[in-house]
């Protein structure tokens, strides 16, 4: 057994995990390095391997898995440095990427820019007009080609496409994923004439219905993919350097990690994946501390991000976008909106209410009190007023927070209007961010039918614990935990990942569908699976293969995943239950006399799932070795109480000086130099056995 | 301003503010999950909005912005008429046009809100329901000439009686429609969605108490009016002018509109209008008032809640007896798409003309966008052997117009190129559904109105019937805007195209298949194709070809004032044809497009200019 390393590159640094064969965890933190984020990758690596008292060149060889996340393919698309893709589609349907539905205009946008309409464009093109090509060819509904495509007419348009020198091609065809066998062949003439040209198509991405959607989701990946790829090249070929000799698996915002060789040909995938690696690490967690529901929230410099996890599994988003661009890739389904530490506090001019984001000073010009340049007040800013930060333990005191100018600032811009003193305009601003960060838990919560009550908060990210301690319990949640890693969440999590090979047919069968049929297709899909598995070098005992087929009713529009038996002969009885299965779910699903049953049922898609299970460590408790005692406090400030409604001598404890068992009552305010977490006189604390905080309220 | 929020700290509003609005988003989400319908959860066809308990506007959701209003008239209707028998737990059930719905098909589910016995507060909303049993299937009826032909009409009665649904009423209306199946569904989302609204306001009020709230909602409408009215403070006092003209079996209709401003009021006047005709293009006084406070929400009301606030300082005069304002009992079910955009239309035109005369608020203009209707309903037999009523959504692809500093957005989905949330289906999906095949859907060169900012194109497709067991279904059109172009330009910009609808003989169309079975343009078709009158019902039937073309968005300015650049890339872009570049823009170029002949295009810009003098204006 060797080592297992997830590294996880954000904005700002990039965190490394490193789980040694015993068990044991190191973590380093390195900078990212924009112009080349492979090298902060190595960077972190090392740091965390000399934590051990390692050599990187010695460990490298040694390890097994290294999970990675990367933004590398979201920032080639949100600052539009991709690559020059084109397009090759059925004639006649050229503009379906720049029509998109008519739902590009606003598509994933807030309520703020909604009713604006004036204001809202779509996204510049990712692939311009000029460099779609239209082929002649049809294929219907049922997959019958009705026009053939034709050699002449697809070469003429790779020819044009290659004269402006495009070096990715996105190609997507009507009804593709029921016959594929056009855009294969467009594909294999690309191969032919440029094998340079990196090309991907829909039917082997996505070979989903819906037009539109598919079309986006193949460009994005062509515009992405070459980048992408050659970051990947360049880190692989780096590691190899350092000795390190199994396959690189990469984070997917599904979920799951893929190996590098897959990962390569679907950089759709990896887009946003960073606040996913966090749910994964929440999940792992929960299942090691025995939790099944789980909120993952996680609260960065600009925006408040929630995850859920109900009965040990993740839920997946219903239509998500990219960039204003509808995506067919499985996403987890993670909610967010701006309010952030960085998040901007302002008057509205009309009734002089205090306004809390969306806008957000970020990290640069950031809040007032770092004092970089910030001039505006933050929610850092107020729960800094509050006593809640420590001005001079800030990035363990590398940071010196400005609590005058801030102070200064509060003054000028809030009070006057606001007829408060600076600390009670830092308490309102502290009230809004947490009741917005509480409407969005209300809206992944009890918008969608599940009951806040029955789940345990998970609260990382540098701001959140500051201020998960005020929602939680206005949303009557009665247990927050505050995790170990929190530090290195992100890596964490990129580390504790499956391995999640997603395979997937289309094939509209009218139930009852003929069992023959549906045995082959699952059968077919599941020796790519376990090829794929075998590959990766999982045997049979650390993985697990199952099938699932989406259902819906003719004419209504939402399908569901329902489970199948994991027979290599499906009977027409199995079937039935499935059937029978899928009515049921969609009543639990939408509610009772929702099905429109006289129009009968069609089945859409098949899919297999083929799961190689991460090594987890093995995370020791450490219980015994605590004291079991109250923690002692390493010192008094006046920490605001919202309680009390004022300024309290608040005791201040520092983490490092925090053993298993160690339990207090609030108030008080625990440090690290990188989190900070409040607890309320209302509430208590304790350190379970594998360093995790956990607040209670006081009935608890 | 501090009497705006008697009795309530500033916090506690912002929190309420942000929590009322997400209750409508909760709405709509529940009406898509339940009914689970093309039109619902694919076109948004909907409204979702909470009224006070003397039905003033609290929270406008996202959806439709023209039944915001009329839901409120709604709301009034059914608490004056039912007073003392409004009990907890009912649900009415109202789509009578003359009362207060724009037209049959948008039915209203109006649901009290109690707290300890009393009414506090009301919700609505609204679906498209697939069908009720009007004289044409679908709900838009082209060949109605009386209300009476436009299926079934409720004053309001209680479709949910103390919490339990009254199955016989129910029954009884699922059974006047050709497809009970699905209008069941449409109900029950509807019911679904105000149940929703109704514990959420309860539990708010259970929380922060009922004092709060209402100090709330009051402040709510008074930030809206006080912002609205500050604004219309800084904007000139003048009466700006425009006209819409709707095509109806071959006669023009007139809907002239003077929008004055004056102080802090905004007074909308239709005077001049035409006579109601004899077809369901009508929209009663509802119609018309939601049409202008669509265009005064989206255009004016930017940074403050939709509510009742937006409406105080407007006043909607519409002649009785006209276009615009018909009289009981004209046919109105094309109302929505017709008279009502119209009266948008006209709104946004003199709504962005008093904003064009302001510095600070040039930049707001905005031109009319796919200004008409192109909404085709189809039924008949799918390829599964069921019947079927259902719509074709490719317009709401639809086009919005240009802004005083950038070009329209092409294909921006909706109506009217404003707030509407509605957008188009796919293909494959209409394909695997409907009995139908596409030869193209593309956007339309040229249909943007040309200007020094060009308004967004809109498209154009065309399909057959496809594996049809009947070998044909029913269309039935319910348009305008052939004969004039209703998205009006700004400050010199032409206006967007119109809308066109014709069809294709076998005989003209199959020779351009040559061996491929499908054509992807109708170019080189040279016989004289039958170009279909904007309100129509017939069939489509096998060799025969459907095209359709919406309305573009108009432009803003000289359009021999555009950006010789920016003319090259939309040739580039296939937006403009080479000759829409050099006849209207005056661009002249050089090896194709390669390069603009700067000089040339000086003289030909020149030409053009001159022309417009010699140019009679009537």
């Amino acid at each position: 057994m060797g080592y297992s390393i997830g590294v996880d590159v954000g904005g700002t640094f990039t965190d490394c995990v490193v789980i040694s064969p015993d068990g044991s965890i190191a973590t380093g933190k390195s900078l990212s390095i924009p112009d080349d984020f492979s090298e902060g990758v190595i960077n972190s690596i090392k740091v965390a391997i000399e934590s051990l008292g390692e050599k990187s060149h010695k460990i490298l060889p040694q390890t097994d898995y290294l999970c990675h996340g990367t933004t590398v393919a979201e920032n080639a698309l949100l600052t539009r440095t991709g690559a020059k893709a084109g397009l090759i589609t059925t004639r006649g349907f050229e503009d379906t990427i720049l029509i998109m539905r008519g739902k590009g205009r606003i598509a994933g946008l807030g309520e703020e820019a909604i009713t604006h309409p004036v204001m809202t464009d779509k996204p510049i093109p990712l692939i311009p007009r000029k460099l779609i090509e239209g082929v002649l060819e049809r294929v219907d509904y049922k997959g019958r080609v009705l026009t053939p495509i034709s050699k002449r007419e697809v070469s003429t348009a790779i020819g044009r496409l290659k004269k402006q020198k495009v070096n990715a091609i996105a190609v997507c065809l009507l009804w593709s994923f029921k016959n594929s066998s056009h855009e294969r062949f467009v594909k294999e003439t690309i191969h032919q004439m440029d094998p340079s040209i990196f090309v991907t198509t829909s039917s082997d991405l996505v070979p989903v219905e819906g037009e539109y959607e598919r079309t986006a989701t193949t460009a994005i990946n062509a515009y992405a993919g070459p980048v992408f790829s050659s970051y990947l090249g360049a880190l692989t070929r780096k590691l190899r350097k350092n000795g390190f000799k199994k396959q690189l698996l990469v984070m997917q915002a599904y979920g799951g990690v893929l190996p590098a060789s897959v990962a390569v040909e679907r950089s759709v995938g990896v887009i946003e994946s960073g606040p996913v690696a966090g749910v994964i690490a929440s999940q792992f967690l929960a299942s090691k501390l025995g939790y099944q529901n789980v909120i993952a929230a996680d609260m960065g410099g600009t925006t408040f991000k929630v995850g859920l996890i109900r009965s040990g599994t993740f839920q997946y988003a219903n239509e998500p976008t990219i960039a204003q661009y509808s995506m067919l890739t499985p996403r987890l389904d993670i909610v967010s909106i701006g309010a952030g530490g960085g998040s901007i506090a302002s008057i509205e001019p009309l009734t002089g209410t205090l306004r809390v984001g969306p806008q957000s000073a970020g990290a640069k010009p950031g809040p007032i009190c770092y004092g970089v340049g910030g001039e505006e007040p933050t929610v850092t800013d107020a729960d800094l007023l509050l006593g809640y930060l420590n001005p001079d333990y800030f990035l363990g005191g590398r940071m010196k927070l400005q609590v005058q100018k801030t102070m200064r600032i509060f003054e000028e811009k809030l009070c006057k209007t606001l007829k408060l003193d600076p600390l009670q305009a830092a308490e309102a601003i502290y009230r809004i961010a947490n009741s917005q960060m509480a409407d969005l838990i209300r809206k992944v919560t009890i918008e969608r039918g599940e009951d806040p009550r029955e789940f345990v908060l998970f609260s990382y990210g540098g701001a959140s614990p500051v201020h998960s301690c005020s929602y939680a319990p206005e949303l009557q949640i009665a247990k927050t935990i505050v995790p170990a890693t929190s530090s290195v969440y992100g890596a964490f999590g990129v580390v504790t990942s499956d391995v999640i090979h997603e395979y997937l047919l289309s094939d509209h069968l009218t139930v009852p569908a003929e069992p023959g049929r549906v045995s082959k297709i699952f059968s077919d899909l599941e020796a790519s699976a376990r090829d794929d598995l075998q590959a990766d070098g999982f045997g049979s005992k650390e993985s697990t293969i199952s099938r699932l087929m989406e259902i819906r009713y003719r004419r209504q529009v939402h399908q569901l995943p329902v489970p199948v038996p994991q027979k290599h002969r499906l009977n027409s009885r199995d079937l039935a239950q499935v059937y029978a299965d899928f009515e049921q779910l969609y009543e639990t699903t939408y509610g009772p006399g929702t099905a429109f049953r006289e129009a009968g049922m069609e089945i859409v898609h098949f899919r297999v799932r083929a799961v190689g299970f991460a090594r987890r460590p093995p995370f020791v408790k450490t219980i015994g070795k605590g004291n079991g005692g109250k923690a002692s406090a390493s010192g008094r400030r006046k920490v605001f109480s919202e309680k009390d409604k004022a300024f309290v001598m608040t005791p201040i404890y520092d983490l490092k000086g925090f053993k298993p068992g160690n339990t207090l009552v609030g108030p008080a305010v625990i440090e690290t130099p990188v989190t900070t977490v409040v607890v309320r006189s209302d509430q208590s604390a304790e350190m379970d056995g594998y360093r995790n905080i956990i607040i209670t309220g006081e009935e608890n | 301003m501090t009497e705006i929020l008697k009795g309530v700290d500033k916090v506690t509003f912002e929190v309420l503010r942000h929590r009322l609005w997400q209750i409508t988003d909760e709405m709509a989400i529940m009406l898509k999950r339940v009914s689970g319908s093309p039109s619902t959860a694919q076109v948004h066809d909907f409204m979702v909005a909470l009224y006070t308990k003397d039905g003033e506007i609290l929270s406008g959701g996202f959806g439709v912005p023209w039944h915001i209003t009329s839901a409120s008239a709604a709301c009034k209707y059914v608490a004056k008429k039912f007073a003392s028998s409004i009990h907890e737990g009912d649900t009415f059930l109202l789509n009578d046009p003359y009362l207060a719905a724009i037209h049959q098909s948008d039915v209203y589910l109006v649901t009290p809100i109690h707290h300890m016995g009393k009414l506090v507060a009301w919700c609505a909303n609204f679906v498209h329901v697939t069908d009720i049993g009007a004289i044409d299937p679908g709900g838009f009826s082209p060949r109605a000439t009386s209300v009476f032909h436009e299926g079934m009409r409720f004053k309001g009665v209680k479709i949910v009686e103390a919490g339990e649904l009254r199955t016989d009423l129910f029954d009884s209306i699922i059974g006047m429609s050709r497809e009970p199946g699905m209008v069941a569904l449409d109900l029950r989302s509807q019911i679904a969605s105000n149940n929703v609204a109704k514990t959420r306001v309860a539990d708010l009020i259970e929380k922060h108490g009922w004092k709060t709230i209402r100090a709330v909602m009051k402040g709510l409408i008074d930030f809206t009016e006080k912002g609205f009215r500050a604004r219309l403070s800084e904007l000139p006092d003048a009466t700006w002018r425009t006209v819409q003209h709707i095509d109806i079996l071959g006669k023009g209709y007139r809907i002239p509109l003077a929008m004055t401003k004056k102080g802090t009021d905004l007074r909308f006047d239709f005077e001049g209008a035409s006579p109601q005709s004899p077809r369901g293009l009508n929209c009663t006084y509802w119609g018309a008032l939601g049409g202008v406070m669509g265009a005064v929400f989206s255009l004016l009301c930017f940074g403050f809640p939709w509510n009742e606030g937006a409406l105080r300082p407007v006043t909607v005069v519409a002649p009785e007896g006209s276009i615009i304002n018909c009289r009981y009992p004209s046919p109105v079910s094309i109302s929505t798409v017709a008279g009502t955009i119209s009266a948008a239309n006209g709104a946004i035109t003199t709504i962005s003309k008093m904003l064009g005369s302001s510095d600070k608020y040039s930049h707001e203009m905005l031109a009319v966008g796919n200004g008409c209707s192109c909404v085709i309903r189809q039924a008949g037999i799918n390829q599964e052997g069921a019947y079927y009523v259902s719509g074709l959504w490719d317009w709401l692809s639809g086009s919005s117009g240009a802004r005083s500093y950038a070009d329209g957005v092409d294909t921006s989905g909706g109506q009217a190129g404003i707030m509407t949330m509605m957008q188009a289906t796919n293909i494959e999906s209409t394909e695997s559904t409907y009995p139908l095949l596409y030869m193209f859907r593309g956007q339309s060169a040229d249909s943007g109105g040309p200007g020094k900012f060009r308004g967004g194109v809109s498209g154009e497709c065309c399909f057959t019937v496809y594996d049809a067991p009947e070998k044909r279904i029913d269309l039935i059109i319910s348009g305008w805007g052939v004969e004039a172009a209703a998205s009006t330009g700004l400050s010199g910009g032409y206006p967007g195209s119109s809308a066109r609808f014709a069809m294709y003989k076998a005989s003209e169309v199959e020779p351009l298949f040559k061996k491929a079975k499908i054509t992807t343009d109708l170019v080189g078709v040279k016989a004289k194709v039958e170009e279909l009158p904007p309100q129509w019902a017939g069939e489509l039937s096998e060799g025969k070809y459907m095209y359709l073309r919406w309305a573009g968005g108009g432009g803003y300015g000289d359009p021999l004032e555009r950006d010789v650049e920016l003319v090259r890339a939309d040739i580039e872009k296939e937006l403009i044809s080479k000759d829409a570049a050099t006849g209207i823009y005056g661009v002249v170029f050089r090896d194709g497009i390669a390069s603009v002949d700067k000089r040339a295009t000086l003289a030909k810009r020149k030409i053009l200019r001159s022309r417009r003098h010699g140019e009679k204006i009537r």
